[in-house]
């Protein structure tokens, strides 16, 4: 029992500096060279992404981009910006995850925190009950079925309802309630306070860090999950940003993609794909500064087990 | 933890069952709407599997349409596009492990050892950006690269004289795919590494310091053998999903031209089911891939523990 926090800083501390000191030899040279060559292979496919999506079409199409633009504009994020379907899916994207990511972290802290405490009668029955369904699912079909049977086909609910809580985000919280020291507690206990006041003014004040890391894990996941929309969605007003970029990179024959040019190409050019798919990207990157943070710490409050 | 507990006596197991659960009731509440969705979303669907038993009826519904005993899975055995979308899964796998696994364990290794922390930091920043990327912005940008009309055929034809066609060719397809997959995990994956490492002892650093070792045969007889634990489990556990396959990746990925490698178990569910409307034979084929996943899975989990540690929960 280890609590998260401490073991959430990863690496900072390097063998000593006074071995060091003596090496930046030959092998110090290998070392950057492999990691500076594995940073430049991640970094270089979305820089031409973006190279490609700043570019005329005309040089678009005469393969003379490589990973700068040429002839410099920006007509295929106006067009991407101003389209309906795409503003529309940006929005049910956002309204999804946010919805999702309250409700899931409800749910999470419900289920949490009651299995964190050992004197609760048949918490391993319980645990047992969470735990089977990550080992056996019913399965793409089945799933489909039951889901159609609740008349929830097509309908943003299916989105939420099926996906609400994630098993594996719920232990990790549930090993970070643990860690909290029993006595601050049971000292509230004392004082009167019954089980849902304890975790509601001492519990989760001292979960912020947790509970920002989880939302996060919560919130990502909604964002780029494609599947379920996939099985689910056929209205195009249900489709999430990740569909929609589906549909313009790979289905641009589509009438309503097709409308991302005016309709004046059959086919949409590359120019407008990739922004479409920097469009995508964009609030990814826009969170990742915070993401990185505490998804890092995220890793390691998981790796942490009782 | 006795002494801790002031309240012991009231605690004490003592006390019949009724009155603890009674004790307990603020903490049930809590949990009672959690519990309801686990069993209307993650058991009542389990009854969906006799769908693969069954003739299935669409317009008789599940419970109605007659029982047919093992002869949906007598078909799926018998189909051979079955057995090559079985054999996809398990070979991308392989291919994913061959490749994928060991990637992490250097670039963590070699992160450890770099003497700038700013250099390292920003790396590390732009090394795990892919995890964050959804398999549609990745497969996006795939075929914009290796499209007909990408950079990558543009550069292979320069060299080679010829169009490469990477997505349309079953074994470029294949390397494609696995160089996405490193491309994508390769980054994320040296967290739990790095905490290995810097859970090292550094003593052990100096002494082997002392003993005159230089940089690789501290990695070689320190470093990596102090995180070989973490090594084995993590091999182990990915050894535990060598059939589970997602659906996004190699949906996002594959095309008509390459199907005879590149179709897995869920996109041939998918598209037997949702697409063909063949929900028995789907059904059967998706509960014949979570039997023997559940087999690799226990397996993973209780070898992990085997060795000492704590399997994936």
């Amino acid at each position: 029992m280890v609590g998260g926090a401490s073991q959430a800083k990863v690496v900072t501390k390097r063998p000593g500096s006074r071995l060091n000191a003596r090496r930046n030899g030959f092998s110090g040279i290998i070392i950057y060279v492999v990691v500076i060559g594995a940073v430049v292979i991640t970094a270089i496919p979305v820089l031409h992404i973006l190279a490609l999506s700043m570019s005329g079409r005309e040089a678009v199409l005469a393969r003379k981009v490589t990973l700068i633009p040429r002839d410099i504009n920006f007509n295929a994020y106006t067009s991407v910006f101003m389209d309906k379907s795409m503003q529309r899916a940006l929005g049910f994207s956002v309204t999804l995850t946010l919805t999702y990511t309250v409700f899931a972290m409800m749910g999470s802290i419900l289920l949490a925190y009651p299995l964190c405490k050992a004197r609760l009668p048949g918490r391993s029955w319980l645990m047992l009950f969470i735990l089977v369904p990550m080992y056996f699912s019913g399965g793409i079909i089945p799933e489909y079925l039951w889901i159609k049977t609740l008349k929830l086909v097509d309908r943003p609910l299916s989105l939420l309802l099926p996906v609400l809580i994630s098993t594996y985000n719920t232990i990790i919280l549930r090993n970070f309630f643990g860690s909290i020291p029993p006595s601050l507690e049971e000292s509230a206990m004392i004082d009167g306070a019954g089980d849902f006041t304890v975790l509601t003014r001492i519990v989760l004040p001292l979960s912020v860090p947790a509970l920002a890391t989880l939302s996060l894990f919560y919130a990502v996941t909604r964002w780029n999950t494609f599947a379920d929309v996939r099985y689910y969605i056929n209205s195009t007003q249900y489709y999430t940003l990740q569909m929609k970029l589906y549909q313009v990179v790979f289905n641009s024959t589509d009438t309503e993609v097709n409308m991302l040019e005016g309709g004046r190409n059959a086919v949409l050019s590359d120019t407008i794909k990739s922004a479409a798919i920097v469009f995508a990207t964009a609030p990814i990157l826009a969170v990742y500064p915070f993401l990185q943070r505490y998804f890092v710490q995220g890793v390691m409050i998981g790796a942490v087990k009782e | 933890m006795a002494p801790s507990l002031p309240a012991t006596a009231r605690r004490s197991p003592r006390d019949p069952l009724l009155k603890r659960v009674y004790r307990s009731r603020m903490l049930y509440l809590m949990l009672a709407l959690p519990l309801v969705q686990y069993a209307v979303f993650r058991y009542a669907p389990l009854a969906g599997l006799q769908v693969a038993f069954k003739n299935f009826n669409m317009f008789k519904g599940m419970w109605a349409s007659p029982w047919v005993g093992r002869t949906v899975f007598r078909e799926i055995f018998g189909n051979p596009k079955f057995w090559l979308a079985l054999k996809n899964t398990v070979a991308l796998n392989a291919l994913d492990l061959l490749f994928g696994f060991p990637m992490p364990i250097i670039l963590a290794v070699f992160l450890y050892e770099m003497r700038s922390l700013t250099v390292k930091r920003v790396s590390q920043t732009i090394l795990y950006l892919p995890h964050f990327l959804s398999w549609i912005i990745i497969g996006g940008i795939v075929t914009q690269i290796f499209g007909s009309a990408g950079i990558a055929n543009q550069i292979a034809s320069r060299l080679l004289g010829r169009n490469a066609n990477f997505l349309m060719d079953e074994a470029n397809w294949t390397i494609v795919y696995v160089m996405v997959g490193v491309w994508q995990s390769a980054g994320w994956g040296t967290i739990i590494y790095l905490a290995a490492i810097s859970a090292v002892n550094t003593d052990l650093y100096e002494a082997s310091e002392v003993d005159g070792c230089g940089r690789w045969r501290r990695i070689i007889h320190v470093t990596l053998p102090c995180i070989t634990p973490t090594i084995v489990v993590m091999l182990i556990l990915r050894l535990g999903q060598m059939v589970a396959i997602g659906f996004e990746r190699p949906y996002v990925m594959a095309n008509d031209m390459v199907l005879n490698v590149a179709e897995v178990i869920s996109t041939f569910v998918y598209k037997m089911g949702l697409r063909n409307a063949r929900y028995s034979f789907a059904t059967a084929v998706g509960m014949f891939g979570s039997v023997v996943n559940m087999v690799f899975l226990l397996a993973a989990n209780f070898g992990a523990k085997r060795l000492g540690e704590d399997g994936l929960w």
